[in-house]
């Protein structure tokens, strides 16, 4: 639960570290596959924790390994 | 042995009344004192001490008739109970009365008001200066603010409107975003409250919350002096998360508010920045969408363009490993653009899920703010246009009138005449002679004369 506080803030920190390295264009395809998902989960897992019910965040934060 | 005096106690009391009488001549006198004890019936009767460096000084007993107290619950209106109080230091206009049965007493006919409200923001300033002298003052306010505020420790008192008025605007959210919410109760006015508050903060586990937050649903003026308390800001101060504050009093800031995280005026307040954090934070995300999506459409073709070039010069050269390698190449072209094809529609997908969601957000600020600022504009526009048409008319009028003025039929109804002649309107005389026939038309007919004379001007 204490990891918990800061989940958007490392979610947050993530995206923006992947949106910096996509715009520095030095990555490879199969890279590139991995970060945009990656990217798509984080924001959907922040919309679902915007959203949820407190045992439910516990779980997606678990699932989510931040 | 000279024969001895004997007053009786009652010769003796009418002697000390007229002493006091005349020493006081029945005037009133405003006098200050702090409220020892206090005991309300018909009449209100207090005692009414003065201390020194921590020790009595004087002592007097204190009577506020039952015919006074409307004039004084007037002057004191809904701060009475904070000020008529035990331990409250009063300003009160009183005269000196003596009598033979009760003894001495001060009546009281008016009590001060603006003077407890002063001895409030000076027990205010005494609290804030100690607060920065101990390093408390800036700790809660210098703690970061997380993005989110999902976790919320409430300290309120259970069953108020400001309680019911929180919770359900939280949970009446547009946006379906949820809050878990770990309630303290405490009353959060009166004597006993700062005592209580301090109690509920021990209680929060701050490692399970983002804020903690303190509502009330407002109060009078003195109403705020629980907010005020040293220890109680003390605590609040050493917090080690943001505090949130909504104790719904408009003119005043306590010094809780002072030294909170984010202060606000009412609990409706501290729910809307809760709810705007969470979609400020969403549109955050929704940017990180679109941006990732322009660098995969980017990349996407880009990518696409120098394979195809790869393929075309393998073509050129007709070996078997050429054709192999452009085989190769061909598969890894499918393939990326099927993943990247993929992948996009996915992005797409979630984007438009979080456009839906923020469609609502434009209404909503247009209903809440454009909509009232249009009319407003509208109605300066509409009060403009009248009173440029009213001045445009105006002008209209003025010039017709001046036209009236000058129609010839006019002008001559005046007096004034016009000579012709050779029916010419003559301007000059110098060009006629004399003995020339002169035609003059009037307003009510002409005249034919001779010129005897001719005088130019200048």
């Amino acid at each position: 639960m204490a990891e918990e506080r800061i989940t958007y803030e490392r979610a947050y920190e993530e995206l923006e570290a992947i949106m910096q390295e996509l715009q520095e264009d030095k990555i490879s395809v199969d890279e590139l596959t991995t970060k945009v998902k990656r990217a798509a989960e984080l924001i959907t897992f922040c919309n679902d924790m915007l959203r949820s019910t407190e045992t439910e965040v516990n779980k997606i934060v678990k699932k989510l390994g931040l | 042995m000279s024969e001895r005096k004997v007053f009786t106690l009652q010769q003796l009391s009418a002697s000390i009344k007229k002493s006091i009488d005349d020493a006081t001549g029945g005037h009133a006198f405003w006098v200050k004192a702090e409220i020892a004890g206090i005991n309300s019936q018909k009449h209100v009767y207090v005692d009414l001490v003065q201390h020194k460096d921590g020790v009595r000084v004087a002592v007097m007993r204190g009577i506020i008739w039952q015919y006074r107290m409307g004039a004084v619950r007037q002057a004191l209106g809904e701060e009475l109970p904070n000020i008529l109080k035990e331990g409250a230091e009063i300003m009160f206009l009183a005269r000196v009365q003596y009598s033979a049965l009760y003894g001495m007493a001060l009546h009281i006919e008016d009590v001060d008001l603006a003077y407890s409200l002063g001895e409030l923001e000076r027990r205010k300033k005494a609290t804030i200066d100690t607060l920065r002298a101990e390093g408390l003052f800036d700790l809660n306010r210098a703690l970061p603010e997380p993005l989110v505020i999902q976790r919320l420790a409430l300290i309120t008192s259970v069953g108020s409107a400001a309680y019911a008025d929180f919770m359900q605007h939280l949970k009446a959210n547009e946006y379906g975003y949820k809050f878990h919410i770990a309630v303290f109760p405490s009353s959060v006015q009166g004597d006993g409250a700062p005592a209580e508050l301090r109690a509920a903060l021990t209680k929060i586990d701050p490692t399970l919350f983002d804020a903690v937050i303190l509502i009330r649903g407002g109060g009078s003026k003195l109403d705020l002096e629980a907010f005020n308390d040293l220890e109680l800001c003390r605590a609040i101060a050493r917090v080690p998360i943001p505090v949130m504050t909504g104790i719904g009093h408009d003119v005043d800031v306590s010094v809780v508010d002072m030294i909170a995280k984010s202060p606000h005026k009412t609990p409706t307040a501290i729910a809307d920045h809760l709810i705007d954090k969470c979609l400020y934070f969403e549109t955050s995300l929704n940017g990180f969408l679109v941006g990732i999506q322009r660098v995969m459409a980017e990349t996407f073709t880009e990518r696409k363009e120098r394979m195809s070039a790869y393929v075309e010069m393998l073509r050129q050269r007709p070996t078997s490993y050429c054709q192999q390698e452009r085989g190769r190449m061909q598969t890894a072209v499918g393939q990326f653009a099927r993943t990247a094809t993929e992948q996009l529609k996915e992005l797409g997908k979630c984007l438009d899920q979080h456009t839906n969601a923020l469609a609502v957000l434009p209404m909503r600020r247009v209903k809440q703010v454009e909509d009232p600022r249009l009319r407003e504009q509208r109605m300066l526009l509409e009060q403009f246009a009248s009173r440029g048409m009213r001045a445009l008319l105006d002008r209209v009028h003025g010039m017709q009138d001046a036209i009236q003025l000058l129609d010839p039929d006019k002008i001559m109804a005046r007096g004034f005449s016009v000579a012709r002649y050779q029916g010419e309107p003559v301007v000059d005389p110098r060009l006629l002679n004399v003995g020339d026939i002169l035609e003059t038309t009037f307003a009510r007919g002409r005249t034919r004369s001779t010129i005897n004379s001719i005088e130019p001007n200048g």
